[in-house]
């Protein structure tokens, strides 16, 4: 029976290719990523919200 | 059917402006002057060595739709039939629609159609015109393929939509939602084209008034009829001065940039102090790698560990775009700043973007702006070892199929590299990050990429992977904390740009 299996990621491990970034460094990637992502997203509502109302002023017909 | 039957003609493009006046004045009853402009502004366009074949009547769909919805129930008669004039790269002949053997050859040939319809001032129709048949076609824009019946003989062209606007049952908004809708409908299976009244008839559960004939749209509507046909419509509105909370002009022009690189048509609403008008804006001008110069232009700053990068967005290379305006010919060429620079009429100067609605695949929840935002953060945050302060950057999205065709073909990236990022599981559509540099860019190489889900708005559940000189890094939300990020250490040789979402006109009459 066929086994099913990721070659290239067995492969690169086999040849210690694949490491993981230390928990401490990750949390902060995370942490500096969401804080960046958040702050975005306060913005980004904002100007949702008024772009719906500046597109609906004007009548396009030309 | 009619007793007389389809009458048609050949002849070469020089004699075009003769035969619609000399059509429009015996079968529609016009004065012959009145298709001047029309017809001219196409002619100075399309190339001196098209021969066209000319056939009446000919029932377009979108016309007999309207015929059938307004013009009918006037009391003046109005003719119900339209003229359909065909193009072709070289001499065409009747025998030639006759003989299979020539099938072939007709069909390399062919640059598509424009429909004449009894709708004065505007009378150019439903058109589908290859870039192929115009003088000068240096620009990339997305297409479908349309195949119609000519002569007998199924013939396929790669071309935009367009239509001019009647004034009547359709202004330039509503022709801007058939055009997208007949760009989607005919190229996804996901969407179907949509006729005149089937808009009208979505919108009037929006409307207070009569909805005929047409006195336009709002941005605001084209987005709601968009979303009703099935699109994912983000709308976006450029800052004035009394608004602070719309988006600023760099990040407004960023965006939009963002959508076209995507391949996505977007809608746009211009306006000055006489006039509201909706454009379909499919692509841009080729930007010449050999001559950017990256002093003209503002980087976004970004720290990474202790010094400062300076990232250069590649959509400000952009220097004019290709749009689809009803007012004007296909493919008519505009800077972003001055949309309306092709036309003569005051009326229309000094005319701005002043709202776009980019109509998305339903199921992408992460808008560009979000992509732009969390690429960088992790262009922060990740030890990429990308060479040089100045990066060039290239954001669009994609389907996974496409961009895994191309990876695999032509991307000409390392095997192991290929091989991670085929066997890694994608949504149907991704964000793409390009980087390049100054050098690079001139040979179409990229030297690293971050890859995002584009059904994850939420950062903290977004997969990503990011490809540079240093390896692959992989962001796995659902794993272990340990094992959260992890780095595959593979040498990255400089790659060739993923470019398959905008197409270039092609040889041979085909794009």
């Amino acid at each position: 029976m066929a086994k099913l299996k990721n070659e290239t990621i067995e492969k690169l491990r086999a040849e210690n290719k694949i490491s993981s970034i230390k928990e401490d460094d990750s949390y902060s990637i995370f942490v500096s990523t969401t804080n960046r992502m958040e702050k975005y997203a306060r913005e980004y509502n904002k100007k949702d919200k008024a772009s719906h109302l500046a597109a609906s002023k004007v009548l396009l017909t030309a | 059917m009619s007793e007389q039957g389809i009458f048609s003609a050949f002849f070469p493009i020089s004699e075009l402006e003769l035969t619609v006046k000399d059509f429009v004045c015996e079968n529609f009853k016009y004065f012959h002057q009145t298709v001047d402009q029309q017809i001219n502004r196409l002619l100075k366009l399309l190339r001196d060595d098209i021969n066209c074949y000319i056939e009446y009547p000919y029932v377009d769909k979108v016309y007999r739709n309207s015929y059938y919805n307004f013009y009918s129930t006037k009391h003046n008669l109005t003719f119900r039939d339209c003229a359909r004039i065909s193009f072709f790269s070289s001499l065409v002949m009747q025998k030639y629609f006759r003989d299979e053997k020539y099938f072939n050859i007709i069909e390399k040939e062919y640059l598509g159609f424009i429909t004449i319809r009894p709708t004065l001032p505007n009378i150019i129709g439903r058109s589908m015109l290859s870039p192929n048949s115009y003088k000068e076609n240096n620009w990339m824009c997305c297409y479908t393929n349309s195949n119609e019946v000519v002569n007998g003989v199924r013939l396929n062209v790669q071309a935009f939509p367009h239509s001019s606007q009647d004034k009547e049952t359709i202004t330039c908004a509503e022709t801007t939602i058939w055009s997208v809708m007949e760009y989607f409908g005919s190229k996804y299976p996901e969407y179907k084209p949509i006729l005149p009244s089937k808009i009208i008839e979505t919108l009037s559960h929006q409307s207070f008034e009569r909805q005929l004939p047409s006195h336009g749209l709002t941005a605001e509507q084209i987005s709601y009829a968009l979303k009703e046909f099935g699109l994912g419509t983000r709308l976006y509105s450029i800052q004035e001065k009394n608004n602070g909370n719309l988006y600023p002009e760099e990040e407004f022009r960023r965006l939009l940039g963002y959508y076209i690189e995507s391949g996505i048509p977007i809608v746009a609403a211009i306006e000055n102090k006489y006039i509201g008008h909706a454009i379909v804006i499919i692509g841009h001008t080729f930007v010449d790698h050999n001559k950017i110069n990256l002093s003209h232009y503002k980087p976004t700053k970004i720290k990474v560990n202790d010094h400062t990068l300076n990232l250069y967005d590649y959509v400000d290379f952009i220097t004019d775009y290709v749009v689809i305006d009803d007012n004007m010919p296909p493919y008519n060429i505009a800077p972003f700043n001055n949309p309306t620079k092709n036309y003569n009429s005051e009326h229309f100067k000094n005319c701005v973007i002043k709202n776009f609605i980019a109509p998305l695949y339903n199921k992408i929840y992460l808008e560009a702006g979000g992509a732009r935002e969390l690429i960088i953060s992790y262009l922060e945050a990740f030890d990429h070892n990308l060479p040089g302060k100045d990066i060039i950057f290239k954001l669009f999205y994609t389907s996974s199929r496409s961009f895994k065709a191309e990876l695999n073909g032509k991307m000409n990236l390392n095997i192991d590299a290929t091989n991670v990022i085929l066997n890694s599981t994608m949504p149907k559509f991704i964000w793409l990050g390009i980087f390049t540099n100054k050098k690079l860019i001139k040979e179409s190489k990229a030297n690293g990429m971050v890859i995002i889900d584009a059904t994850e708005p939420n950062n903290r559940d977004s997969r990503i992977l990011m490809v540079s000189p240093n390896g692959i890094t992989v962001n796995n939300p659902h794993a272990d904390p340990k094992n959260k990020l992890d780095v595959i250490s593979i040498r990255i040789e400089n790659f060739n740009i993923f470019a398959n979402n905008l197409k270039k006109a092609g040889k041979n009459g085909k794009t």
